[in-house]
């Protein structure tokens, strides 16, 4: 797919992906609703099957390919959900998945990748080995490389999270969803424009701020040096992902580490669910503009429950 | 016992979370069944205590001033009910009561009492102070009304799924398996009931094998200490436990703690100790549920988050 995905790929991405993945709950809390002063509804892709969005853009881009490639098989280079839901996607289809990870990616994570049934390759961490070690698989195996944001297709698989959303919440005003890639805000905006009315915003650290940079300037930057606790939102954006946000999205708002840090808290102690620190980014980025949505109903996507639990901020 | 239950929930559905049933994918996998949390770690101040005390406070609209003796979750459920339904009252704790207790009960602008050293003496000098004052006492499981409250959780389960097999519930002094199994026989469903503690303090189960409440029993420290403690001679609960409870399970300090854990992992979800329980059970007890539909009530999540991360 070389175009922006229409109304119409996304509905055959979500109904491509829909036998392979969860319809996450949405839940609300009334403490939360009176701290933020609106209502706010969040959708549970820390539920998803491998705890994570990317769960829906990797099975969409997977399910994409043409028999005779799928046949070959997948890859992809990740230390992170995407790894995960790359081999989760491609067991759950009978499909051979070869996973690029650096040699420094959690043991748990690794481990969880093997628990699907896929291969891994461990290679240097720098960025340029990973691309380099990912390019010999494909050209050694005759994989596909699946990218874990910058694709139209895993934009528009990303995208049925959102439109499951308006249909669970009617009437919602404000959809927010973290930045790190770009892949779910991109994906957050195409879906809330074509099946509701709510205005969608980005919610990225300030630590990790090109997305923000890049929607104020107009200029797509391509080099950051992050150094952020959420782990998911360290990539730098896309460029097909920035070509959807620059038009869709409303506004893009940093928040700091210690925010960052607070609102996972306040999460689990309130609501009881456990999130990532990227998705709390998103809750953060709500909470810290909360006056400019008094009394309106808000939709959070929130990304995924994959916690290093050995390691956490409070 | 029906009826009553339903009065209850037209009481106090407005003010309550339908909280959700979900299908757990991690622990269907495990156990080879189906199994569905009922998930009132996410009721209004983290427990399905605030169903019952709502139910109490409304049924008795004619009082003003309202009692009670607890440490824990049924303290924030009275003390929220109250809020919502603009009454008075005074919870009355042990001297020794934990901090962090306290600072989440003062965030309802509830009268705090102190008094004894233990929860027996604090609840017996409660209760007093409430006959003189002429106050409604509210039990946290010795009252039909609040078995009514707790009982609203199984018609929101049924409203959901037909039909299902098993249900397992934490007990402690047993409120809430009296008013959920109260709902589950009174519409005749053939759906077994499992009332599920702790090896630590197993009080119910002890006292149902002998057939009358031990009294004064020694129990040891446990994670589950919502559901932590003796039953009160004479108690409502022993009798309905009597009539509904298919069997006890027991589960160790360890598997409590496992499963909080794998929860947190697997689930993404935060619960506590007495919420483990039942969930400890079923899994210990796997080959007999499989390929069946269970069903288990995730009696609430108030734990405190250090404790959890000293575990990992």
């Amino acid at each position: 797919m070389d175009v922006i995905p229409t109304k119409k790929d996304l509905l055959e991405a979500q109904s491509r992906i829909a036998p392979f993945i969860h319809q996450t709950p949405v839940l609300s809390s009334k403490s939360i609703n009176e701290i933020f002063g609106m209502e706010v509804y969040f959708k549970c892709e820390n539920f998803q099957k491998m705890g994570a969005f990317k769960m829906r853009g990797a099975t969409n881009a997977l399910l994409s390919l043409p028999a005779h490639e799928l046949k070959k098989g997948v890859t992809t280079h990740s230390s992170g959900n995407f790894a995960q839901a790359v081999a989760l996607a491609a067991k759950l289809n009978n499909i051979k998945a070869i996973i690029v990870m650096p040699e420094n990616a959690p043991k748990v994570k690794k481990d969880a990748v093997l628990g699907y049934g896929a291969k891994v390759i461990t290679c240097e961490s720098t960025q340029e080995a990973r691309e380099r070690a990912t390019a010999k698989v494909v050209l050694e195996y005759g994989c596909t490389m699946l990218h874990p944001y910058n694709s139209f297709e895993v934009i528009a698989g990303n995208a049925s999270a959102s439109i499951e959303l308006l249909n669970q919440v009617k009437g919602l005003d404000v959809v927010i969803a973290p930045v790190g890639g770009g892949g779910l805000l991109s994906g957050t905006a195409l879906g809330t424009k074509y099946f509701g009315k709510a205005q969608v915003f980005g919610a990225e650290p300030e630590n990790a701020n090109d997305a923000y940079t890049s929607f104020k300037t107009g200029n797509l930057i391509t080099k950051q040096t992050p150094s952020t606790i959420a782990d998911g939102l360290r990539t730098t954006l896309g460029d097909k992902c920035f070509k959807i946000i620059k038009n869709e999205v409303k506004d893009i708002f940093l928040v700091s580490e210690q925010e960052i840090i607070d609102a996972m808290k306040l999460v689990w102690e309130r609501m009881k669910i456990i999130i990532e620190p990227s998705s709390a980014v998103a809750v953060a980025g709500l909470l810290k503009n909360k006056e400019k949505f008094k009394n309106k109903k808000a939709g959070i996507i929130i990304s995924g429950g994959n916690v290093d639990l050995k390691n956490l901020p409070f | 016992m029906k009826e009553n239950i339903l009065s209850a929930y037209q009481k106090i559905s407005p003010f309550i979370v339908n909280t959700p049933l979900i299908k757990s994918a991690y622990l269907s996998r495990l156990t080879n069944s189906d199994v569905y949390l009922k998930l009132e770690n996410l009721q209004t101040t983290g427990s399905f205590k605030l169903r019952g005390a709502l139910n109490k406070i409304f049924s008795n609209t004619n009082n003003n001033y309202f009692v009670t003796a607890s440490t824990g979750n049924h303290a924030l459920g009275f003390a929220k009910a109250l809020q919502l339904s603009n009454k008075k009252g005074v919870v009355f704790l042990p001297e020794n009561a934990k901090k962090n207790k306290i600072e989440q009960l003062k965030q309802y602008n509830v009268e705090l009492k102190f008094y004894g050293k233990d929860c027996v003496n604090t609840e017996l000098f409660a209760k007093k102070y409430a006959l003189e004052k002429e106050a409604v006492w509210v039990s946290p499981y010795n009252d039909e009304s609040i078995i009514y409250g707790q009982g609203t959780i199984g018609k929101e389960i049924t409203d959901c799924l037909n039909s299902f097999d098993n249900i397992f519930v934490c007990v402690g002094g047993g409120g809430l398996i009296s008013g959920v199994a109260g709902w589950i026989k009174s519409n005749h469903l053939s759906t077994k009931i499992f009332a599920c503690q702790p090896f630590n303090s197993p009080e119910m189960s002890i006292s149902i094998k002998k057939g009358k409440i031990v009294e004064n029993y020694i129990n040891s420290p446990t994670l589950s200490d919502a559901s932590a403690g003796g039953i009160e001679t004479n108690s409502i609960t022993f009798d309905y436990c009597k009539l509904f409870v298919d069997d006890f399970l027991l589960a160790k300090e360890e598997e409590i703690k496992q499963t909080i854990l794998a929860m947190l992992k697997h689930q993404k979800t935060l619960i506590e100790g007495a919420a483990a329980v039942p969930i400890a059970c079923l899994i210990n007890n796997k080959e007999q549920f499989k390929n069946k539909k269970n069903v288990v009530i995730v009696c609430g999540g108030n734990i405190d988050i250090k404790l959890v991360k000293e575990w990992m």
